[in-house]
Protein backbone atom coordinates (compact mmCIF):
# COMPACT_ATOMS: atom_id res chain seq x y z
CA UNK A 1 0.00 0.00 0.00
CA UNK A 2 1.59 3.02 -1.12
CA UNK A 3 2.18 6.52 1.70
CA UNK A 4 -0.60 7.99 -0.37
CA UNK A 5 -3.00 5.31 0.34
CA UNK A 6 -2.37 5.34 3.87
CA UNK A 7 -2.43 9.10 4.45
CA UNK A 8 -5.90 9.08 2.65
CA UNK A 9 -7.20 6.34 4.83
CA UNK A 10 -5.90 8.14 8.14
CA UNK A 11 -7.61 11.35 7.00
CA UNK A 12 -10.42 9.52 6.55
CA UNK A 13 -10.40 7.75 9.84
CA UNK A 14 -10.05 10.99 11.53
CA UNK A 15 -12.51 12.43 9.84
CA UNK A 16 -14.88 9.81 10.65
CA UNK A 17 -14.20 9.89 14.38
CA UNK A 18 -13.89 13.73 14.85
CA UNK A 19 -15.50 15.49 17.79
CA UNK A 20 -16.53 17.82 15.25
CA UNK A 21 -18.98 15.23 13.21
CA UNK A 22 -20.53 13.54 16.51
CA UNK A 23 -23.84 15.39 16.07
CA UNK A 24 -24.26 15.22 12.36
CA UNK A 25 -24.23 11.20 12.66
CA UNK A 26 -27.01 11.77 15.19
CA UNK A 27 -29.93 11.25 13.49
CA UNK A 28 -32.37 13.17 15.63
CA UNK A 29 -36.17 12.71 15.44
CA UNK A 30 -37.91 13.91 12.93
CA UNK A 31 -40.09 16.23 15.09
CA UNK A 32 -37.31 17.50 17.67
CA UNK A 33 -38.17 21.22 16.44
CA UNK A 34 -41.38 20.58 18.51
CA UNK A 35 -39.74 20.92 21.37
CA UNK A 36 -38.02 24.07 20.82
CA UNK A 37 -40.80 26.26 21.10
CA UNK A 38 -40.71 28.88 23.28
CA UNK A 39 -44.31 27.38 25.14
CA UNK A 40 -43.09 23.67 25.23
CA UNK A 41 -41.92 24.49 28.95
CA UNK A 42 -44.74 26.90 29.75
CA UNK A 43 -47.05 25.01 32.64
CA UNK A 44 -50.04 27.29 30.56
CA UNK A 45 -49.52 28.32 27.36
CA UNK A 46 -52.09 30.22 25.74
CA UNK A 47 -54.57 27.59 23.54
CA UNK A 48 -53.29 29.02 20.11
CA UNK A 49 -49.71 28.44 21.09
CA UNK A 50 -50.59 24.45 22.90
CA UNK A 51 -52.81 24.04 18.73
CA UNK A 52 -49.51 25.43 16.98
CA UNK A 53 -47.25 22.92 18.96
CA UNK A 54 -49.82 20.09 18.69
CA UNK A 55 -49.91 20.57 14.58
CA UNK A 56 -45.96 20.82 14.53
CA UNK A 57 -45.94 17.68 16.12
CA UNK A 58 -49.10 15.77 13.84
CA UNK A 59 -47.11 17.75 10.88
CA UNK A 60 -44.08 15.65 11.78
CA UNK A 61 -45.65 12.21 11.47
CA UNK A 62 -47.13 13.30 8.07
CA UNK A 63 -43.50 14.09 7.15
CA UNK A 64 -42.39 10.94 8.78
CA UNK A 65 -45.27 8.18 7.32
CA UNK A 66 -44.61 9.67 3.71
CA UNK A 67 -40.92 9.24 3.77
CA UNK A 68 -41.28 5.76 5.19
CA UNK A 69 -43.80 5.46 2.42
CA UNK A 70 -40.98 6.26 -0.13
CA UNK A 71 -38.77 3.84 1.78
CA UNK A 72 -41.02 1.19 2.07
CA UNK A 73 -41.44 0.95 5.56
CA UNK A 74 -37.64 -0.35 6.20
CA UNK A 75 -38.02 -2.27 9.28
CA UNK A 76 -34.78 -0.76 10.44
CA UNK A 77 -36.84 2.81 10.47
CA UNK A 78 -37.43 4.52 13.43
CA UNK A 79 -40.37 5.74 11.97
CA UNK A 80 -43.22 3.33 13.26
CA UNK A 81 -42.55 4.49 16.49
CA UNK A 82 -41.77 8.52 15.79
CA UNK A 83 -44.81 8.37 13.94
CA UNK A 84 -46.62 6.83 17.25
CA UNK A 85 -44.86 9.02 19.41
CA UNK A 86 -45.17 12.88 17.12
CA UNK A 87 -49.08 11.47 17.03
CA UNK A 88 -49.07 10.78 20.72
CA UNK A 89 -47.15 14.53 21.46
CA UNK A 90 -49.44 16.20 19.00
CA UNK A 91 -52.73 14.32 21.19
CA UNK A 92 -51.46 15.98 24.37
CA UNK A 93 -51.18 19.63 23.09
CA UNK A 94 -54.52 19.42 21.21
CA UNK A 95 -56.51 18.10 24.42
CA UNK A 96 -54.78 20.75 26.00
CA UNK A 97 -55.88 23.46 23.58
CA UNK A 98 -59.19 22.54 23.92
CA UNK A 99 -59.10 22.44 27.42
CA UNK A 100 -58.50 25.90 26.71
CA UNK A 101 -61.02 26.83 24.47
CA UNK A 102 -59.84 25.83 20.85
CA UNK A 103 -62.39 24.97 18.63
CA UNK A 104 -59.81 24.35 16.22
CA UNK A 105 -58.02 21.88 18.08
CA UNK A 106 -61.24 19.28 17.73
CA UNK A 107 -60.78 18.27 14.40
CA UNK A 108 -57.28 17.88 14.93
CA UNK A 109 -57.94 15.60 18.07
CA UNK A 110 -59.94 13.90 16.33
CA UNK A 111 -58.07 12.64 13.41
CA UNK A 112 -55.16 11.99 15.67
CA UNK A 113 -56.76 9.60 17.57
CA UNK A 114 -58.23 8.12 14.50
CA UNK A 115 -54.71 7.38 13.04
CA UNK A 116 -53.63 6.06 16.57
CA UNK A 117 -56.99 4.06 16.43
CA UNK A 118 -55.41 2.68 13.40
CA UNK A 119 -51.87 2.30 14.17
CA UNK A 120 -53.08 0.05 17.48
CA UNK A 121 -55.83 -1.96 15.44
CA UNK A 122 -52.97 -2.96 12.31
CA UNK A 123 -50.46 -3.90 15.19
CA UNK A 124 -47.58 -4.25 14.17
CA UNK A 125 -48.00 -0.76 12.71
CA UNK A 126 -47.93 -1.97 8.93
CA UNK A 127 -49.09 -0.10 5.74
CA UNK A 128 -50.58 2.92 7.49
CA UNK A 129 -51.24 5.19 4.72
CA UNK A 130 -50.26 8.35 4.81
CA UNK A 131 -51.91 11.18 6.71
CA UNK A 132 -52.64 14.01 4.58
CA UNK A 133 -55.35 15.43 6.89
CA UNK A 134 -53.73 18.57 8.41
CA UNK A 135 -55.39 20.38 5.32
CA UNK A 136 -58.76 18.57 6.00
CA UNK A 137 -58.90 19.74 9.59
CA UNK A 138 -58.38 23.52 8.63
CA UNK A 139 -61.20 23.18 5.88
CA UNK A 140 -63.53 21.67 8.43
CA UNK A 141 -63.04 23.95 10.84
CA UNK A 142 -62.53 27.69 9.20
CA UNK B 1 -69.34 44.18 59.59
CA UNK B 2 -69.91 41.67 57.05
CA UNK B 3 -70.10 37.96 59.08
CA UNK B 4 -68.41 35.19 57.43
CA UNK B 5 -70.80 31.97 56.92
CA UNK B 6 -69.42 29.60 59.05
CA UNK B 7 -70.10 27.05 56.50
CA UNK B 8 -68.49 29.10 54.02
CA UNK B 9 -65.43 28.90 56.73
CA UNK B 10 -64.76 25.53 57.23
CA UNK B 11 -65.49 24.42 53.72
CA UNK B 12 -62.27 26.95 52.81
CA UNK B 13 -60.27 25.55 55.57
CA UNK B 14 -60.60 21.72 54.58
CA UNK B 15 -60.12 23.14 50.53
CA UNK B 16 -56.79 24.98 51.72
CA UNK B 17 -55.88 21.97 54.00
CA UNK B 18 -56.31 20.13 50.53
CA UNK B 19 -54.94 21.93 47.87
CA UNK B 20 -52.31 23.42 49.97
CA UNK B 21 -51.32 19.37 50.15
CA UNK B 22 -51.15 19.44 53.47
CA UNK B 23 -49.51 15.95 54.80
CA UNK B 24 -49.76 14.16 58.25
CA UNK B 25 -46.36 12.87 59.22
CA UNK B 26 -47.90 9.80 61.38
CA UNK B 27 -48.02 9.95 66.07
CA UNK B 28 -45.34 8.57 67.47
CA UNK B 29 -47.62 6.06 67.95
CA UNK B 30 -48.02 4.84 64.49
CA UNK B 31 -44.05 5.06 64.01
CA UNK B 32 -43.55 2.72 66.71
CA UNK B 33 -45.10 -0.15 64.25
CA UNK B 34 -41.56 0.17 62.44
CA UNK B 35 -39.54 -2.51 63.21
CA UNK B 36 -42.36 -4.76 65.17
CA UNK B 37 -45.45 -5.23 63.00
CA UNK B 38 -43.83 -3.21 60.19
CA UNK B 39 -40.07 -3.68 58.65
CA UNK B 40 -38.00 -0.76 59.05
CA UNK B 41 -39.02 1.50 55.96
CA UNK B 42 -42.85 -0.02 56.78
CA UNK B 43 -43.55 -3.46 54.93
CA UNK B 44 -45.42 -5.53 56.27
CA UNK B 45 -43.43 -7.82 58.44
CA UNK B 46 -45.62 -10.98 57.79
CA UNK B 47 -45.91 -12.56 55.08
CA UNK B 48 -49.47 -13.34 53.19
CA UNK B 49 -51.80 -16.18 54.46
CA UNK B 50 -50.35 -19.00 52.53
CA UNK B 51 -46.88 -17.81 52.69
CA UNK B 52 -46.18 -17.08 49.20
CA UNK B 53 -45.12 -14.21 50.19
CA UNK B 54 -42.63 -15.08 53.30
CA UNK B 55 -42.49 -13.29 56.54
CA UNK B 56 -39.34 -10.83 56.36
CA UNK B 57 -37.32 -12.13 58.91
CA UNK B 58 -34.57 -9.42 59.00
CA UNK B 59 -33.18 -9.35 55.11
CA UNK B 60 -30.54 -12.46 53.87
CA UNK B 61 -29.39 -14.25 56.66
CA UNK B 62 -25.79 -14.94 54.80
CA UNK B 63 -23.80 -13.32 51.35
CA UNK B 64 -22.99 -16.11 49.12
CA UNK B 65 -19.51 -17.88 49.92
CA UNK B 66 -17.06 -16.58 47.71
CA UNK B 67 -18.59 -13.31 46.74
CA UNK B 68 -16.07 -10.62 47.16
CA UNK B 69 -16.98 -6.81 46.95
CA UNK B 70 -16.33 -5.76 43.41
CA UNK B 71 -16.29 -8.56 41.73
CA UNK B 72 -19.64 -10.25 40.29
CA UNK B 73 -23.06 -10.82 42.69
CA UNK B 74 -23.51 -14.55 43.31
CA UNK B 75 -26.97 -15.46 42.84
CA UNK B 76 -28.73 -16.63 46.21
CA UNK B 77 -31.15 -18.36 44.72
CA UNK B 78 -29.64 -19.87 41.85
CA UNK B 79 -30.66 -23.01 42.81
CA UNK B 80 -34.58 -22.65 42.74
CA UNK B 81 -36.38 -24.28 40.29
CA UNK B 82 -39.20 -22.79 38.22
CA UNK B 83 -42.69 -22.97 40.19
CA UNK B 84 -44.78 -22.35 36.98
CA UNK B 85 -44.39 -20.27 33.62
CA UNK B 86 -47.23 -17.77 32.41
CA UNK B 87 -47.98 -17.59 29.30
CA UNK B 88 -50.32 -16.31 27.05
CA UNK B 89 -51.97 -19.75 26.63
CA UNK B 90 -52.78 -19.75 30.62
CA UNK B 91 -52.60 -16.39 31.76
CA UNK B 92 -56.44 -16.36 32.29
CA UNK B 93 -54.97 -18.93 35.79
CA UNK B 94 -53.37 -15.54 37.10
CA UNK B 95 -55.26 -12.66 36.57
CA UNK B 96 -55.65 -11.86 39.86
CA UNK B 97 -51.34 -11.35 40.29
CA UNK B 98 -50.82 -9.61 37.04
CA UNK B 99 -51.05 -6.40 36.53
CA UNK B 100 -52.62 -4.61 33.46
CA UNK B 101 -49.76 -3.78 31.73
CA UNK B 102 -48.35 -7.17 32.05
CA UNK B 103 -51.91 -8.74 30.91
CA UNK B 104 -51.20 -6.28 28.00
CA UNK B 105 -47.85 -8.14 26.71
CA UNK B 106 -48.60 -11.50 27.03
CA UNK B 107 -52.28 -10.69 24.81
CA UNK B 108 -49.70 -8.63 22.60
CA UNK B 109 -46.43 -10.90 22.46
CA UNK B 110 -47.44 -14.66 22.12
CA UNK B 111 -43.60 -15.15 23.09
CA UNK B 112 -43.51 -13.12 25.90
CA UNK B 113 -43.67 -15.49 29.30
CA UNK B 114 -43.12 -14.89 33.12
CA UNK B 115 -41.35 -17.53 34.92
CA UNK B 116 -42.40 -17.56 38.59
CA UNK B 117 -39.74 -18.31 41.21
CA UNK B 118 -40.18 -19.07 45.08
CA UNK B 119 -40.30 -15.97 46.55
CA UNK B 120 -37.79 -14.51 48.89
CA UNK B 121 -37.75 -11.14 50.74
CA UNK B 122 -33.36 -10.42 50.87
CA UNK B 123 -33.55 -6.65 51.60
CA UNK B 124 -32.00 -5.72 55.07
CA UNK B 125 -31.43 -2.34 56.31
CA UNK B 126 -28.67 -0.90 58.15
CA UNK B 127 -28.82 0.53 61.99
CA UNK B 128 -28.04 4.41 60.40
CA UNK B 129 -30.83 3.97 58.05
CA UNK B 130 -33.44 2.36 60.40
CA UNK B 131 -32.76 5.40 63.06
CA UNK B 132 -33.04 7.83 60.03
CA UNK B 133 -36.20 6.65 58.70
CA UNK B 134 -37.90 5.96 62.12
CA UNK B 135 -36.90 9.85 62.49
CA UNK B 136 -38.34 10.70 58.83
CA UNK B 137 -41.64 9.25 60.18
CA UNK B 138 -42.33 11.46 62.82
CA UNK B 139 -41.44 14.89 61.42
CA UNK B 140 -41.29 14.81 57.46
CA UNK B 141 -43.85 16.60 55.86
CA UNK B 142 -45.10 17.20 51.98
CA UNK B 143 -44.60 21.17 51.20
CA UNK B 144 -45.66 23.14 47.77
CA UNK B 145 -48.57 21.04 47.12
CA UNK B 146 -46.58 17.56 47.30
CA UNK B 147 -43.90 18.96 45.35
CA UNK B 148 -41.27 19.23 48.21
CA UNK B 149 -40.53 17.74 51.54
CA UNK B 150 -39.43 19.33 54.63
CA UNK B 151 -38.10 17.64 57.88
CA UNK B 152 -36.71 14.80 55.76
CA UNK B 153 -33.46 13.01 55.94
CA UNK B 154 -31.93 11.39 52.55
CA UNK B 155 -34.07 8.38 52.43
CA UNK B 156 -37.66 6.92 52.56
CA UNK B 157 -39.18 10.25 53.87
CA UNK B 158 -42.33 8.46 54.57
CA UNK B 159 -41.92 4.85 55.26
CA UNK B 160 -45.89 4.71 56.30
CA UNK B 161 -47.00 6.33 53.39
CA UNK B 162 -50.29 7.42 53.39
CA UNK B 163 -51.32 8.67 49.91
CA UNK B 164 -50.14 7.92 46.65
CA UNK B 165 -48.04 11.21 46.45
CA UNK B 166 -45.80 10.18 49.73
CA UNK B 167 -45.36 6.60 48.21
CA UNK B 168 -44.04 8.19 45.18
CA UNK B 169 -41.32 10.14 47.16
CA UNK B 170 -40.36 6.84 48.87
CA UNK B 171 -39.60 6.18 45.44
CA UNK B 172 -38.06 8.91 44.12
CA UNK B 173 -35.85 9.20 47.61
CA UNK B 174 -35.22 5.39 48.05
CA UNK B 175 -31.51 4.33 49.45
CA UNK B 176 -29.45 3.62 46.45
CA UNK B 177 -25.72 3.10 47.93
CA UNK B 178 -25.16 6.97 48.60
CA UNK B 179 -23.14 7.17 45.64
CA UNK B 180 -22.46 5.10 42.87
CA UNK B 181 -20.60 4.92 39.02
CA UNK B 182 -21.15 2.37 36.37
CA UNK B 183 -21.27 1.87 33.18
CA UNK B 184 -23.79 -0.55 31.19
CA UNK B 185 -25.35 -0.50 27.98
CA UNK B 186 -28.41 0.17 26.65
CA UNK B 187 -30.41 -0.91 23.43
CA UNK B 188 -33.51 -0.04 21.48
CA UNK B 189 -33.86 -3.14 19.44
CA UNK B 190 -35.85 -2.72 16.26
CA UNK B 191 -38.62 -5.36 15.87
CA UNK B 192 -36.74 -7.95 14.18
CA UNK B 193 -33.79 -7.90 17.24
CA UNK B 194 -31.56 -6.39 15.82
CA UNK B 195 -29.78 -3.56 18.13
CA UNK B 196 -26.99 -1.08 18.74
CA UNK B 197 -25.11 -0.86 22.31
CA UNK B 198 -24.94 2.49 23.24
CA UNK B 199 -22.55 2.36 26.43
CA UNK B 200 -23.10 5.12 29.26
CA UNK B 201 -20.86 5.66 31.80
CA UNK B 202 -22.84 7.46 35.05
CA UNK B 203 -21.87 8.82 38.13
CA UNK B 204 -24.53 9.35 40.92
CA UNK B 205 -24.39 10.99 44.16
CA UNK B 206 -27.05 11.91 46.52
CA UNK B 207 -26.17 15.43 48.51
CA UNK B 208 -26.30 13.71 52.16
CA UNK B 209 -22.92 11.46 50.53
CA UNK B 210 -20.43 14.16 48.95
CA UNK B 211 -17.32 14.27 50.38
CA UNK B 212 -17.70 17.84 50.91
CA UNK B 213 -21.43 17.86 52.05
CA UNK B 214 -22.18 21.24 53.93
CA UNK B 215 -25.89 21.09 55.40
CA UNK B 216 -27.15 24.64 54.05
CA UNK B 217 -25.63 24.68 51.58
CA UNK B 218 -27.24 23.82 48.23
CA UNK B 219 -30.06 22.30 50.34
CA UNK B 220 -33.01 22.23 47.90
CA UNK B 221 -30.90 19.34 45.86
CA UNK B 222 -31.20 16.01 47.05
CA UNK B 223 -29.07 14.44 44.45
CA UNK B 224 -26.30 14.72 41.59
CA UNK B 225 -26.08 12.97 38.27
CA UNK B 226 -23.64 12.71 35.31
CA UNK B 227 -24.21 10.46 32.61
CA UNK B 228 -21.74 10.66 29.59
CA UNK B 229 -22.09 8.49 26.01
CA UNK B 230 -18.97 6.11 25.12
CA UNK B 231 -19.98 4.57 22.58
CA UNK B 232 -20.57 4.01 19.38
CA UNK B 233 -18.57 6.70 18.42
CA UNK B 234 -21.13 8.88 16.47
CA UNK B 235 -23.11 9.69 19.63
CA UNK B 236 -19.91 8.93 22.21
CA UNK B 237 -18.50 12.44 24.24
CA UNK B 238 -21.91 13.85 24.80
CA UNK B 239 -22.59 14.39 28.53
CA UNK B 240 -25.54 15.23 30.50
CA UNK B 241 -25.48 16.69 34.18
CA UNK B 242 -28.17 17.01 36.20
CA UNK B 243 -28.94 18.48 39.97
CA UNK B 244 -32.12 17.79 41.18
CA UNK B 245 -33.67 19.65 43.14
CA UNK B 246 -36.07 18.72 45.92
CA UNK B 247 -38.99 21.11 45.06
CA UNK B 248 -38.76 21.14 41.11
CA UNK B 249 -41.54 23.66 41.02
CA UNK B 250 -40.25 26.57 43.34
CA UNK B 251 -36.74 25.59 41.43
CA UNK B 252 -36.76 23.49 38.39
CA UNK B 253 -34.32 20.53 37.86
CA UNK B 254 -31.22 21.83 36.95
CA UNK B 255 -29.60 20.38 33.89
CA UNK B 256 -26.68 20.90 30.90
CA UNK B 257 -25.67 19.23 27.97
CA UNK B 258 -22.32 18.74 26.85
CA UNK B 259 -22.42 18.47 23.30
CA UNK B 260 -19.17 17.06 21.83
CA UNK B 261 -19.43 18.01 18.44
CA UNK B 262 -19.51 21.93 19.45
CA UNK B 263 -17.31 21.24 22.66
CA UNK B 264 -19.85 23.06 24.54
CA UNK B 265 -21.55 23.07 27.24
CA UNK B 266 -25.59 24.49 27.04
CA UNK B 267 -28.22 23.96 29.77
CA UNK B 268 -30.45 21.88 28.84
CA UNK B 269 -34.02 23.30 30.69
CA UNK B 270 -35.74 20.04 28.51
CA UNK B 271 -34.52 17.23 29.92
CA UNK B 272 -37.98 16.69 32.58
CA UNK B 273 -41.66 15.69 31.85
CA UNK B 274 -42.16 13.68 28.64
CA UNK B 275 -38.97 15.09 26.62
CA UNK B 276 -37.67 11.89 24.98
CA UNK B 277 -34.79 10.54 26.81
CA UNK B 278 -31.36 10.24 26.00
CA UNK B 279 -30.81 8.17 23.13
CA UNK B 280 -34.18 6.56 23.66
CA UNK B 281 -35.41 6.47 19.92
CA UNK B 282 -38.14 8.06 21.21
CA UNK B 283 -39.28 5.16 23.13
CA UNK B 284 -39.20 6.80 26.85
CA UNK B 285 -39.33 10.07 27.97
CA UNK B 286 -37.33 11.92 30.46
CA UNK B 287 -39.07 10.98 33.55
CA UNK B 288 -39.10 7.61 32.64
CA UNK B 289 -35.94 6.83 33.49
CA UNK B 290 -35.43 5.01 36.70
CA UNK B 291 -39.33 4.06 36.07
CA UNK B 292 -39.71 7.82 37.48
CA UNK B 293 -37.81 10.61 38.44
CA UNK B 294 -38.84 14.49 38.81
CA UNK B 295 -41.57 16.63 39.60
CA UNK B 296 -44.61 15.03 40.30
CA UNK B 297 -46.75 18.65 39.92
CA UNK B 298 -48.82 17.57 36.56
CA UNK B 299 -50.56 14.33 38.08
CA UNK B 300 -53.12 13.80 40.87
CA UNK B 301 -51.39 10.53 42.58
CA UNK B 302 -53.83 8.17 44.92
CA UNK B 303 -52.62 5.62 46.72
CA UNK B 304 -55.10 2.43 45.53
CA UNK B 305 -53.60 0.17 48.45
CA UNK B 306 -51.91 -2.74 47.89
CA UNK B 307 -51.51 -5.79 45.73
CA UNK B 308 -50.37 -9.22 45.59
CA UNK B 309 -48.09 -9.18 42.48
CA UNK B 310 -45.80 -11.10 40.02
CA UNK B 311 -43.19 -8.87 39.85
CA UNK B 312 -39.45 -8.84 38.67
CA UNK B 313 -37.17 -9.42 41.73
CA UNK B 314 -33.55 -11.15 42.13
CA UNK B 315 -32.77 -11.23 39.04
CA UNK B 316 -29.40 -12.03 39.27
CA UNK B 317 -29.58 -14.31 36.20
CA UNK B 318 -30.07 -11.16 33.66
CA UNK B 319 -26.70 -10.01 35.03
CA UNK B 320 -24.89 -13.60 34.55
CA UNK B 321 -21.47 -12.48 33.28
CA UNK B 322 -21.20 -15.73 30.76
CA UNK B 323 -24.27 -14.05 28.84
CA UNK B 324 -24.06 -11.80 25.76
CA UNK B 325 -26.37 -8.90 25.03
CA UNK B 326 -27.46 -10.87 22.12
CA UNK B 327 -28.52 -13.89 24.36
CA UNK B 328 -30.92 -10.51 26.47
CA UNK B 329 -32.31 -8.82 23.47
CA UNK B 330 -34.24 -10.58 21.43
CA UNK B 331 -37.05 -9.64 18.86
CA UNK B 332 -40.13 -7.53 20.42
CA UNK B 333 -39.12 -8.21 24.21
CA UNK B 334 -35.98 -9.07 26.12
CA UNK B 335 -35.39 -13.17 26.76
CA UNK B 336 -37.70 -14.65 29.31
CA UNK B 337 -35.47 -17.42 29.84
CA UNK B 338 -33.79 -15.02 32.33
CA UNK B 339 -36.51 -13.19 34.26
CA UNK B 340 -37.42 -14.09 37.21
CA UNK B 341 -40.70 -13.19 38.70
CA UNK B 342 -41.70 -13.41 42.28
CA UNK B 343 -45.00 -12.89 44.08
CA UNK B 344 -44.72 -9.64 46.32
CA UNK B 345 -46.64 -6.82 47.77
CA UNK B 346 -46.51 -3.73 46.01
CA UNK B 347 -48.30 -0.72 46.66
CA UNK B 348 -50.29 0.20 44.28
CA UNK B 349 -50.09 4.38 42.77
CA UNK B 350 -52.27 6.31 40.10
CA UNK B 351 -51.57 9.01 38.69
CA UNK B 352 -53.71 10.75 36.71
CA UNK B 353 -53.20 14.45 34.24
CA UNK B 354 -54.26 17.19 36.35
CA UNK B 355 -56.86 19.42 34.67
CA UNK B 356 -54.83 22.20 32.70
CA UNK B 357 -51.30 20.09 32.80
CA UNK B 358 -49.76 18.70 29.94
CA UNK B 359 -48.14 14.75 29.23
CA UNK B 360 -48.10 12.11 26.26
CA UNK B 361 -49.62 9.57 29.70
CA UNK B 362 -52.31 10.72 30.70
CA UNK B 363 -52.53 8.19 33.47
CA UNK B 364 -49.76 6.27 34.54
CA UNK B 365 -49.55 3.33 37.19
CA UNK B 366 -46.63 2.44 39.59
CA UNK B 367 -46.15 -0.71 41.51
CA UNK B 368 -44.01 0.16 44.51
CA UNK B 369 -42.49 -3.19 46.11
CA UNK B 370 -43.08 -2.58 50.19
CA UNK B 371 -39.18 -4.14 50.74
CA UNK B 372 -37.58 -1.68 48.85
CA UNK B 373 -39.60 1.39 47.65
CA UNK B 374 -38.86 1.38 44.15
CA UNK B 375 -41.05 0.58 41.23
CA UNK B 376 -40.55 -2.45 39.46
CA UNK B 377 -43.85 -2.16 37.41
CA UNK B 378 -45.58 0.84 35.66
CA UNK B 379 -48.06 0.78 32.73
CA UNK B 380 -49.02 3.97 30.62
CA UNK B 381 -52.24 5.48 29.49
CA UNK B 382 -52.22 7.17 26.25
CA UNK B 383 -54.78 10.91 25.88
CA UNK B 384 -57.60 8.03 24.89
CA UNK B 385 -57.32 5.74 27.93
CA UNK B 386 -55.35 2.73 26.34
CA UNK B 387 -52.36 1.06 27.57
CA UNK B 388 -50.02 2.65 25.16
CA UNK B 389 -46.28 1.73 27.24
CA UNK B 390 -45.35 -0.76 29.89
CA UNK B 391 -42.33 -0.86 31.94
CA UNK B 392 -40.51 -3.24 34.06
CA UNK B 393 -37.94 -2.81 36.77
CA UNK B 394 -35.43 -6.29 36.85
CA UNK B 395 -33.73 -5.20 40.24
CA UNK B 396 -31.30 -7.03 42.49
CA UNK B 397 -30.39 -6.84 45.48
CA UNK B 398 -26.75 -5.66 46.29
CA UNK B 399 -26.28 -7.60 49.58
CA UNK B 400 -22.98 -6.30 50.68
CA UNK B 401 -24.31 -2.78 50.08
CA UNK B 402 -28.08 -2.82 51.17
CA UNK B 403 -29.66 -1.33 48.10
CA UNK B 404 -31.39 -3.18 45.43
CA UNK B 405 -30.89 -1.97 42.05
CA UNK B 406 -32.08 -2.31 38.97
CA UNK B 407 -29.76 -4.93 36.59
CA UNK B 408 -31.87 -4.72 33.34
CA UNK B 409 -35.07 -1.92 33.07
CA UNK B 410 -37.33 -2.65 30.01
CA UNK B 411 -39.98 -0.16 28.38
CA UNK B 412 -42.06 -2.03 25.93
CA UNK B 413 -43.99 -0.04 23.46
CA UNK B 414 -47.26 -1.68 22.11
CA UNK B 415 -48.24 0.36 19.52
CA UNK B 416 -44.83 0.57 17.89
CA UNK B 417 -44.03 -3.03 18.84
CA UNK B 418 -40.77 -1.61 19.60
CA UNK B 419 -38.74 -1.70 23.05
CA UNK B 420 -36.13 0.11 25.42
CA UNK B 421 -33.50 -2.08 27.13
CA UNK B 422 -31.16 -0.52 29.90
CA UNK B 423 -28.84 -1.86 32.55
CA UNK B 424 -27.03 -4.43 30.97
CA UNK B 425 -23.49 -4.95 31.77
CA UNK B 426 -22.80 -8.50 31.27
CA UNK B 427 -20.16 -7.91 28.33
CA UNK B 428 -18.36 -5.08 31.06
CA UNK B 429 -15.92 -5.80 33.48
CA UNK B 430 -15.80 -2.78 35.28
CA UNK B 431 -17.86 -3.16 38.34
CA UNK B 432 -20.62 -1.09 39.75
CA UNK B 433 -18.62 1.41 42.42
CA UNK B 434 -20.38 2.57 45.47
CA UNK B 435 -17.16 3.19 47.11
CA UNK B 436 -15.81 6.19 45.59
CA UNK B 437 -17.18 9.43 46.61
CA UNK B 438 -17.64 12.52 44.98
CA UNK B 439 -17.38 16.36 46.08
CA UNK B 440 -19.42 19.38 44.32
CA UNK B 441 -16.98 20.13 42.01
CA UNK B 442 -17.17 17.08 40.06
CA UNK B 443 -20.71 17.63 39.26
CA UNK B 444 -20.23 21.50 38.37
CA UNK B 445 -20.60 22.12 34.65
CA UNK B 446 -16.92 22.54 33.87
CA UNK B 447 -16.47 19.26 35.05
CA UNK B 448 -18.83 18.22 31.89
CA UNK B 449 -15.97 19.42 29.36
CA UNK B 450 -13.37 17.24 30.92
CA UNK B 451 -16.00 13.69 30.96
CA UNK B 452 -16.84 14.06 27.51
CA UNK B 453 -13.17 13.64 26.45
CA UNK B 454 -13.20 10.63 24.05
Amino acid sequence: MSIRCIARLSILIFFFCSNLFADTFRIPASYDHCFLSPYYKDDSPPHEAALAIGECFYLAAENILLDDYENEQDEASPGTTNIVSALQYADSWFRLAIQKGSTVAITFLHHTELYLLEAQQKHPLQNLRPLSISKDAHATTH
Amino acid sequence: MKIINPLFAISAVILLLFTTGASAKVTPEEAARLGKDLTPIGGEKSGNADKTIPDWTGGLEKIPAGFQRGQPYIDPFADDPILFTIDQSNMDQYLDHLSLGQQALLKTYSSFSMPVYKSHRPVGYSDELIKLVNKNAISAELVQNGNGLKNSGANYPFPIAQNGLEALWNHIRRYRGGSLNRTYVHATPTKSGKFTPITFYEEFSERASLKDFAKNKDDNVMLYFKQAVKSPARLAGNVLLVHDTIDQVKEPRRAWIYNAGQRRVRRAPQVSYDSPGTASDALITADNFDMYNGAPDRYDWKLEGKKELYVPYNSYKLDDKSLTYKDIIKPLHINTQYSRYELHRVYKVIGTLKQGKRHIYQKRVHYIDEDTWAILGSDFYDGKGNIWRVAEGHNKYFYDIGTALPTVSAYYDLLSGRYLVTGLANEIKTKFDFDRKFSTKDFSPSALRRSGKR
